[in-house]
């Protein structure tokens, strides 16, 4: 399936959308996962909802009959009571059928959101993330025109992933195997207009490779 | 244009590189933009010394790219470069004075914080004398604060008690040139990459620690069929990837593989004879004095060290190490080597072999022929080495042994006579035991982090911080929390590298101009102001005289003007490297005596070298291309026979593992800086312990297992990699990470070269357990 988006939005702005860490692209309720997700049923304040670690609903009314939510430290999965959606973006449409997202999820490449399952079950993060994850057709992205940290975009290099396809490769300066000729699928990278000193470098001096995905996420 | 998912991350990939280059591509719509402005720069990380392009918006860095107009490094640089932005600008970044109150750091005022430095320096010194103070500085400061640090202690307080965590990296190699050629630093540059056929990398994972250098190597080597590499190293680290032959000395055991391979030089008659009779002299240590031998009496020395002899102490084969003599003396051969040389207790000697090789085949002073120590710090040699900020030192080759040197230097500094002491202080490692001894009162502490990068850690960290009677007084100017921070009574926060203007000297003899191009955070300020206010307070005390400082220095070129007079008719003479010159070109390679000099690539070859023009060193009976080693004793180097000895700490029984320690391309040392780019935080997150699979089968241990590292001096508790690097018997770990169970460092061992006095960080023995 193929999508017409100019190279301008898709280089610059939309992908832009992800700076902060990847709220953008997710719909409102499953924006800030760290935050405790509070479901509020209007009609009845007894429906309050707080998930917790042991998935208790904590909620009381005070004296006044007002109900009180205590909002209690995330538990390291809280804020995922639901699966998580995704917007319905051309690259989305296409790479969805495949298991590729932590191409781009884990290591933030092109802006995309950077995924940060801390806590969840290692097991889980072996799974097809279309396991969990469920794309609404239609729905759109918040896109963000500049990078609210004041960083440059692109300024700084690529992470690569730490996918299957790069086990036993990495250090052995072997990488354009494939992504010279684009074997495997793998992505085409033309260093274009890069000093020709460059492109004899050990791709590992600029590259840096994503090991682990649970790490928290940092300040910045 | 239509576009599917392939070509977006094509687009994107190609985007986000090309920005790393010249910024023409994709990338260049944002990265040209007309707020951001461009300013020609130096890398903050290794001795290297990579030229940088650093983006200005407001005040802030927002971007970094290699500056492919740089003479030696020509765009190239690493990923912990391209993070420095992100690096300056964290979030945990020290922005106040912070004074110890009652165990807890408190917020400060700089009056207050200074007022107190001042009181308990000048307290000590009036109590106890000069020597109850110390200065402990960094290959990581400016060129000028290390040089006003050492004027305001040696040549105001009157103590020698100067040092810095050079003396940890690159003592060694000190040593070994000043041994052999009469004075420090290479005489070689970066340009005989180009030019040279064989590349002799000795312990020296350049690979990760030098990444852009060793990018030029690998540049070389795949452009021509005809350049080979040599590895010199017991684990098998990322350069043994591009290895033609890969020697694998027991760690400690290498010094018989080099006198091996100068045996196999000998008897095959691949020396130069005439380079050897016109430069060379050779000596031997007999009962603790040096005396002169002729050359059949280093070839009966070499008769002890056969192929097969040092096969049976080093574990080489002797096939290989024949092979590798008769490529290194085809040549024309460089090698390279840093800290598996250095850091250890025979790393002076392990030098002065290298230099050997060098000089029994006449491969010194001419394209692509010259050993270059590689520095881990970026001005470890302009910063410390030349300005003399050692505890034996002093500026430009100078010595506080030399009455001559003490005198010229005192007369610089505007000095009493007879302030500078003609016995040096304590080294390193005895100025930390003199101080968990309490018999340093005061030290100063400036951009190092000795709380995680001394070895034998423990006692050290207790000396600066467990609390107790007379306890000594720590002051530490830093830019993050650290290690060593937590140790301090006053925490001053420091700018860092962008923030302050000054000159970097890295590997090569290149003095770079490192423009101030952001404001810094909080209050923080440059650390030459605050050297400048605690020398100022000093003489309000009293102990040091009024005006030493404070009427002649008052900014950063006053005190670069007052160096390069220091330098002048030295073997460093950089007279004419002026400030306008440094901030319009891409770094001078010093000697460069003259406004108009162009700078030096070789030393100590006529017509290359202006100090054998000009000055004290001038000889005008050369011819150009002759090689003269002007300082020198006779002018001749020294070929020094030493003795194949091993560590200090041998395996045994109880202990029987070596452990090497080392680093990833990623971090950078203690990780103070690195650790605060998310990006290169999550590429090495946690600490890791390489053990070869048959040892691991051994002590049956598995991947990610976590595993107790004992030695006789402390414990850390690492997850285990099995990994066919490391030879067996041996392990190695990075040092980077922080936490407590991670401090490698309280595992290894303090013991130190007799003449460098460079701690052994590179082999000790350990136990290992499945925790």
């Amino acid at each position: 399936m193929k999508a017409r988006i100019p190279i301008a939005f898709l280089g610059i702005l939309v992908i832009g959308c992800a700076a902060s860490g990847g709220d953008a692209l997710l719909p409102a309720t499953q924006k800030s996962q760290s935050k405790p997700v509070v479901q509020k049923k209007r009609t009845k304040a007894s429906k309050l909802v707080v998930p917790t670690k042991q998935g208790k609903v904590v909620s009381k009314k005070d004296r006044k009959g007002k109900v009180q939510v205590t909002k209690r430290k995330p538990g390291p999965f809280e804020g995922n009571a639901f699966p998580p959606t995704l917007s319905d973006l051309p690259y989305h449409q296409k790479g969805w059928k495949k298991n590729d997202c932590l191409r781009c999820h884990e290591t933030g490449v092109g802006k995309a959101p950077e995924v940060h399952h801390k806590g969840m079950p290692k097991r889980l993060l072996t799974a097809k993330c279309r396991s969990c994850h469920v794309r609404i057709p239609g729905s759109k992205a918040k896109v963000i025109k500049k990078d609210p940290k004041g960083f440059l975009g692109n300024a700084f290099p690529p992470m690569i992933p730490n996918s299957p396809s790069h086990k036993g490769v990495w250090g052995n300066n072997r990488c354009l195997l494939c992504h010279d000729s684009g074997i495997r699928g793998a992505p085409i990278v033309k260093h274009k207009e890069m000093p020709r000193i460059l492109l004899k470098a050990k791709c590992r001096s600029c590259h840096v490779q994503v090991r682990v995905i649970d790490v928290k996420k940092e300040g910045h | 244009m239509a576009m599917n998912r392939r070509d977006f991350l094509r687009t994107s990939a190609m985007a986000a590189v090309a920005s790393v280059a010249e910024g023409k591509a994709l990338a260049s719509s944002t990265l040209e933009s007309s707020e951001v402005t461009w300013h020609k720069s130096v890398c903050r990380f290794c001795g290297t010394g990579c030229g940088v392009m650093l983006g200005i918006r407001d005040k802030k860095l927002v971007a970094l790219r290699g500056d492919p107009k740089h003479p030696t490094t020509k765009g190239l640089v690493c990923a912990k470069s391209l993070f420095l932005p992100k690096i300056v600008h964290a979030p945990d970044r020290l922005k106040h004075p912070m004074i110890r109150k009652n165990g807890k750091f408190v917020q400060a005022s700089w009056d207050e914080a200074m007022k107190l430095i001042g009181d308990r320096f000048a307290d000590s010194i009036r109590k106890h004398g000069p020597d109850s103070v110390a200065y402990y500085g960094s290959g990581q400061a400016l060129s000028e604060e290390s040089y006003l640090a050492n004027r305001i202690f040696k040549g105001g307080i009157g103590t020698n008690n100067v040092e810095g965590n050079p003396r940890l990296c690159m003592a060694s190699a000190v040593g070994g040139y000043v041994s052999t050629f009469g004075k420090d630093e290479p005489m070689g540059c970066y340009d005989d990459i180009d030019h040279a056929k064989v590349f002799f990398l000795v312990g020296s994972n350049t690979a990760e620690c030098h990444p852009v250098i060793f990018d030029q190597i690998l540049a070389r080597k795949e452009a021509h069929n005809d350049v080979l590499v040599i590895v010199c190293d017991p684990r098998k680290s990322p350069v043994t990837s591009i290895a033609d032959i890969h020697l694998d000395p027991v760690p400690g055991y290498d010094l018989a593989v080099f006198h091996a391979m100068a045996h196999v030089i000998v008897k095959e008659k691949k020396y130069d004879a005439d380079f050897i009779a016109k430069q060379c002299q050779f000596k031997i240590v007999e009962n603790g004095r040096p005396k002169k031998v002729d050359f059949e009496g280093y070839v009966k020395f070499l008769d002890q060290y056969s192929p097969e002899q040092a096969e049976l102490i080093s574990g080489v084969p002797a096939q290989k190490i024949v092979e590798a003599a008769r490529l290194f003396a085809n040549g024309p051969t460089m090698t390279f080597w840093t800290m598996g040389l250095n850091q250890r207790t025979r790393g002076v000697w392990a030098n002065n072999l290298m230099h050997n090789l060098h000089l029994i085949t006449g491969q010194i002073g001419k394209p692509g022929m010259t050993p270059f120590s590689l520095t881990g710090q970026p001005n470890a040699c302009g910063g410390v080495r030349d300005t003399g900020s050692l505890c034996h030192i002093l500026p430009y080759g100078r010595s506080v042994k030399k009455a001559k040197h003490r005198a010229e230097m005192e007369k610089i500094w505007g000095a009493k006579p007879g302030t500078i002491k003609p016995k040096p202080g304590k080294n390193t490692i005895e100025m930390f035991r003199a101080l968990g001894r309490n018999e340093i009162k005061a030290m100063l502490i400036l951009t190092t982090n000795p709380g995680q990068s001394l070895p034998n850690l423990t006692p050290y960290r207790d000396a600066m911080g467990k609390a107790r009677p007379g306890k000594p007084f720590i002051v530490v100017l830093d830019i993050f929390p650290t290690r060593t921070t937590e140790l301090a009574d006053v925490i001053l926060p420091a700018a860092m590298w962008s923030e302050k203007l000054g000159v970097f000297g890295m590997s090569e003899r290149r003095y770079q101009y490192q423009p101030a191009l952001v404001t810094p955070p909080g209050e923080a300020r440059p650390d030459l102001e605050i050297l400048l206010d605690f020398a100022g307070l000093l003489e309000e005390r009293g102990v040091i005289p009024k005006g030493y400082v404070s009427s002649k220095l008052k900014t950063c070129d006053d005190v670069w003007n007052e160096m390069r007079h220091a330098s002048k008719n030295t073997a460093y003479d950089f007279m004419g490297m002026t400030r306008d010159r440094l901030k319009k070109e891409r770094g001078i390679r010093w000697p460069a005596p003259t406004i108009d000099h162009p700078g030096t690539a070789r030393r100590f070859v006529k017509g290359e070298d202006p100090i054998l023009d000009h000055g004290p060193y001038a000889d005008d009976s050369l011819n150009e291309g002759d090689i003269k080693f002007y300082a020198a004793k006779d002018y001749r180097a020294t070929v020094w026979l030493r003795p194949a000895l091993g560590p200090a700490e041998p395996v045994d029984k109880e202990y029987p593992y070596i452990l090497s320690t080392g680093r990833v391309l990623e971090h950078w040392h203690t990780g103070t800086m690195t650790m605060r780019a998310p990006e290169l935080k999550r590429a090495y997150p946690e600490a890791y312990i390489e053990i070869n699979p048959v040892d691991a089968k051994k002590l049956g241990l598995r991947n990610r297992d976590m595993v107790r590292i004992t030695s006789r001096r402390g414990e850390a508790l690492i997850k285990a990699r099995i990994t066919g690097m490391p030879r067996v018997g041996m392990v190695f770990v990075p040092w980077c990470w922080e936490d407590t169970n991670s401090l490698i460092n309280r595992v290894t061992i303090d013991a130190y070269d007799p003449g460098s006095k460079q701690p052994e960080f590179k082999i000790c023995a350990v136990k290992l357990a499945k925790a």
